[in-house]
C-alpha cells in the first residue's frame, strides 16, 4: 500500500524523490523518505488528496550524520483509518532548515516549535518561531546526541556536587581511577 | 477558671494560635499536587489539623507546600511567590523531586536539584509521591516546630 | 456565544475589537494567568490580552514542568523507562505504561498471555474512571462548585485503594510490565472490583442530577469554547475533545488493539442536549458517559477472566531490532502516541523516544478558542479540555 503512495507522491510532486524505507524486521514500521526541500508540497498533496487528514506529531531524531524530521500523520476517516510516517533528512547541523507546514496543518505550529527547541532545526516561514519548553535564553539543543548540559543557569547550579550521595561520589571517583589506570596501561603497550 | 481566665505565657499563646491556623497556598507543581489535593479532600481531610484552608494567593498564606518537580524555568517564580508571602512563613518540600531532584537527578538538564536551592525549607517529606499520611505527618512536624518558637526571647530569625 | 450580547441596550451585533479601540482609544490589558493559578490545573501560564472583560488573544507559555523525560529515556534500559512514562500523565499512569509497553512488545514480538491482556484492560478502564472522576471534580471546582470535588475524590480513593493493593502505589504504579503485568489479582480482589462497580454505578446518576443538568453549570458551559470537527482535525485533537464535537472516533473501536474487538461497548459523542456540539458542556458529558462505558467493559472483563499466567516469555536483557514503531492508544485525555526508535541489537537503550501528547495538542487550541470569550469563560474552556501539565511539558 505504501508503494502505491510513493509512486503517487512522485508523480504529483516533481523532485520529491520519495522512496520507501523498509526495516529488516517486518514487525517494525515502514516509512516514506522525501526530499527536505519539497516537504511543503508533499504535505499539501497529502492533505488535498485526502490521504491523511490530520497531523499527529512532528518528531526529530538525531542520527549524528543527519537529523531526521519525522512527520506523523493520521487518517481519522472511519472507513479507512491509518497512519503514516513521513521523513525528511537534514544534513546541516548548524543552519539546518526546512519549510513549515503550519499553514496547512495548524497542529504543526507547536510541534515545529518543540522540534526547534529540542533539536535546533529552523522552520522557514513559521509564524511564531520561538522556544517552547526551555526558557528563551537557553543555550543548546537538549535532544541532540552531542548536547552537554550547562553547569549553571541564571546563577542556579544545575548539578550541585555537594548534594550528591557520598556512595555515588566514591563510585564515580573509583571509575575515573580505573579509567586512568587503563589508559596508562594501554599507553605503555603502544 | 470561674471567670473564664486561663494563664499562659505569651509565647505559648501566640504559637498555639499560629500552629493551629496554618493556611497553605494552592500551589501544585506536578504529581505530588494530586496527592496534596487528596490530602485536602474527603478521605484524609487536612482541615482536622488546622491546616486546610487553601488560599489562592500568596499574600494570605502562611505555608507553601512545594508539591512537585521544580524546573529552572519555575524556580524564579517559586522564589517570587515565597517572597510575596507575609511573615511568618513556612515551607514544606513535598516529594523526592522537591527535596533533591528525585528521579530527574542524573540527566535533568532543566530540573532544579531541590527547592532548598532557592527558598529555605522547614520540613522535607520524602516519597515519590508521598502518601497523604506522610504529608499530614510533615504538617504535624511543622506544627511541633512552631510550638517551640520563642519569638520574644530570641530575635525571630528564620534563616540567615 | 451570542447570548452574551443579548442584554438590553447593547448593540445588536458583537462589536469587533478594532471598532471599540478606535472609538474609545482604549488599550489592551495584558493579564498573566499562572504559572501559579488555581484554575490552570498545574503550571500552565497563559498570557491573556483582554479588552475589558473580553479576551482578545491568549498565548500559552509552556515548559514550567519540562522535566527532560525524553532525555532520561535515551539513557535507561527498556524496563527502566516505565517509571518515567508513569510520570507523564500522573492521573492516568496505567494508560501511559500500557502504550509504551505495547510499543516495546510490538518491536520485540512478544506474546502476552490472555489473562495479562484482560487484566491490563481491567486496570486501564478503572484508571479511566478514576481520571474522569478527577476531571469531573476539578472542572466543577473551576466553575465554583466545591462539593462535587469531594464526591469525586471519595469514589476515586476506592479505586486507588484497589490499585494500591495490586501494585503497592497510589498514583504511579509501574504495574504493567513488558510481557505482562507485575502481579496477579486474587479472586477476592476481583470480587471487590465488582462490588465497587455495583455501588458506583448509581453514584454516576447522582452526579448527573447534581451537576450535568444543574442550571448554573449549564449556563457556564453551554455555547462556550465551541470547536468544530474541522478545527479538531486541523489541530489534531483527539479523545473527548474530538468526540465532544460529535465525531464518533475511538481507537478502541476504529483501530482495535489488544482484545478490545471482543468487547461490546458504545463510543459516546456529544449529545447537544444542552448547548451545541463542540462546546464545553458536550466535552464534559462525553467524559461522564465514558465512565459508564468503562463500567460495562470492566464487567465483561470480569466474566471473561480465566486462571492462567500473567507474564509472557521475555529475554532478561531486552534488545530491540533496528527500526522504529509509532504506537497509538486511547488514553483518558486523547490519543497517546509513542514514537520509539531503536539503534539495533547492540544497545540496551532506546535511541529516541518521542511522546505525542494529547494535552499538548489541546493546549495549542487555546489561542484558537479564546478570542471573543469572557475571562471567566476562558477558565471554563481550559477546564473542559482537561490538561495535565506533566504530559504537556514532559
Amino acid at each position: 500500500m505504501l508503494n502505491e503512495l510513493v509512486s503517487k507522491i512522485n508523480s504529483a510532486v516533481s523532485g520529491a524523490n520519495a522512496s520507501l524505507l523498509t526495516p529488516e524486521d517486518s514487525k517494525l514500521e515502514s516509512s516514506i523518505l522525501v526530499d527536505a526541500k519539497k516537504i511543503h508540497a508533499v504535505a499539501e498533496f497529502l492533505k488535498k488528496s485526502k490521504i491523511m487528514n490530520a497531523l499527529q506529531a512532528i518528531s526529530g531524531v538525531d542520527y549524528v550524520e543527519f537529523i531526521e524530521v519525522v512527520y506523523i500523520f493520521g487518517n481519522f476517516d472511519i472507513a479507512n483509518p491509518g497512519q503514516l510516517l513521513l521523513k525528511a533528512r537534514i544534513t546541516d547541523r548548524v543552519n539546518g532548515n526546512i519549510d513549515t507546514i503550519s499553514d496547512l496543518f495548524p497542529a504543526a505550529d507547536y510541534q515545529e516549535r518543540e522540534c526547534f527547541d529540542m533539536l535546533g532545526i529552523t522552520f522557514n516561514n513559521h509564524p511564531d518561531h520561538r522556544r517552547i519548553l526551555c526558557p528563551d535564553d537557553w543555550e543548546g539543543f537538549p535532544l541532540r546526541k552531542d548536547y552537554v548540559a550547562a553547569k549553571n543557569y541564571n546563577g542556579m547550579e544545575v548539578f550541585p556536587e555537594g548534594k550528591m550521595n557520598m556512595a555515588d561520589r566514591e563510585f564515580i571517583v573509583r571509575q575515573e581511577m580505573i579509567k586512568k589506570a587503563q589508559e596508562a596501561q594501554s599507553g605503555k603497550v603502544q | 477558671m470561674q471567670d473564664g481566665i486561663a494563664l499562659t505565657t505569651l509565647d505559648e499563646f501566640l504559637n498555639w494560635g499560629r500552629k493551629n491556623s496554618l493556611w497553605p497556598m494552592t500551589f501544585g507543581l506536578a504529581c505530588c499536587a494530586i496527592e496534596m489535593m487528596a490530602t485536602g479532600a474527603a478521605k484524609y481531610d487536612l482541615e482536622r489539623f488546622g491546616c486546610g484552608a487553601f488560599m489562592a494567593t500568596p499574600r494570605r498564606a502562611d505555608l507553601m507546600i512545594v508539591a512537585g518537580t521544580v524546573t529552572l524555568k519555575m524556580a524564579t517564580r517559586v522564589k517570587l511567590l515565597y517572597e510575596q508571602m507575609a511573615e511568618p512563613k513556612y515551607v514544606i518540600s513535598m516529594g523526592s523531586c522537591a527535596n533533591k531532584g528525585g528521579p530527574y537527578w542524573q540527566h535533568g538538564y532543566h530540573v532544579l536539584k531541590g527547592v532548598d536551592e532557592v527558598v529555605p525549607v522547614d520540613v522535607y517529606v520524602p516519597g515519590c509521591p508521598p502518601r497523604p499520611e506522610a504529608l499530614i505527618e510533615g504538617v504535624m512536624t511543622l506544627q511541633k516546630k512552631i510550638a517551640n518558637e520563642r519569638l520574644l526571647r530570641d530575635k525571630w530569625v528564620k534563616h540567615a | 456565544m451570542m447570548n452574551k450580547w443579548d442584554i438590553p441596550g447593547a448593540p445588536a451585533e458583537k462589536p469587533t475589537h478594532n471598532a471599540i479601540t478606535e472609538k474609545l482609544k482604549t488599550d489592551l490589558l495584558t493579564l498573566n494567568m499562572g504559572p501559579q493559578h488555581p484554575a490552570t490545573h498545574g503550571v500552565l501560564r497563559v498570557e491573556i490580552k483582554t479588552d475589558s472583560e473580553v479576551v482578545a488573544a491568549a498565548i500559552p507559555h509552556l515548559g514550567y514542568l519540562h522535566r527532560c523525560m525524553e532525555k532520561h529515556c535515551e539513557n535507561l534500559d527498556y524496563r527502566g523507562v516505565i517509571p518515567f512514562v508513569d510520570r507523564l500523565d500522573y492521573l492516568a499512569s496505567m494508560s501511559m505504561e500500557w502504550t509504551y509497553v505495547a510499543a516495546v512488545e510490538k518491536m520485540l514480538g512478544t506474546e502476552v498471555p490472555r489473562r495479562a491482556e484482560l487484566l491490563r484492560i481491567l486496570t486501564v478502564e478503572l484508571q479511566r474512571i478514576a481520571s474522569h472522576l478527577m476531571a469531573f471534580g476539578t472542572y466543577a471546582l473551576d466553575l465554583g462548585a466545591f462539593s462535587p470535588f469531594l464526591y469525586a475524590f471519595d469514589e476515586r480513593e476506592k479505586i486507588l485503594r484497589l490499585f494500591e493493593e495490586i501494585s503497592g502505589a497510589r498514583l504511579l504504579y509501574n504495574y504493567i510490565w513488558i510481557g505482562g503485568v507485575w502481579n496477579d489479582w486474587t479472586d477476592e480482589q476481583l470480587t471487590r472490583v465488582s462490588e465497587f462497580l455495583d455501588a458506583f454505578e448509581p453514584e454516576t446518576d447522582k452526579y448527573h442530577d447534581l451537576v450535568s443538568v444543574n442550571k448554573i453549570f449549564v449556563e457556564r458551559t453551554a455555547h462556550v469554547g465551541v470547536l468544530s470537527v474541522e478545527d479538531c482535525f486541523a489541530y489534531g485533537a483527539t479523545g473527548p475533545v474530538l468526540r465532544g464535537s460529535g465525531y464518533k472516533w475511538d481507537l478502541r473501536k476504529n483501530m482495535p488493539y489488544s482484545l478490545y474487538s471482543e468487547f461490546d461497548f458504545d463510543v459516546p459523542v456529544g449529545t447537544a442536549e444542552h448547548g451545541e456540539l463542540g462546546d464545553c458542556w458536550n466535552r464534559y458529558i462525553v467524559r461522564m458517559l465514558e465512565v459508564k462505558e468503562s463500567i460495562k467493559i470492566i464487567r465483561q472483563v470480569l466474566q471473561k477472566l480465566e486462571p492462567g499466567s500473567v507474564m509472557g516469555k521475555v529475554p532478561k536483557i531486552i534488545k530491540l531490532p533496528k527500526g522504529e514503531v509509532y504506537m497509538r492508544q486511547e488514553c483518558p485525555r486523547g490519543e497517546l502516541g509513542i514514537h520509539l526508535v531503536s539503534e539495533g541489537t547492540d544497545s540496551k537503550e532506546p535511541y529516541r523516544l518521542k511522546v505525542k501528547s494529547p494535552c499538548f495538542t489541546h493546549v495549542s487550541m487555546l489561542p484558537h478558542m479564546a478570542p471573543g470569550q469572557m475571562v471567566a469563560d476562558f477558565v471554563a474552556s481550559i477546564g473542559s479540555i482537561d490538561i495535565v501539565l506533566g504530559e504537556v511539558d514532559r
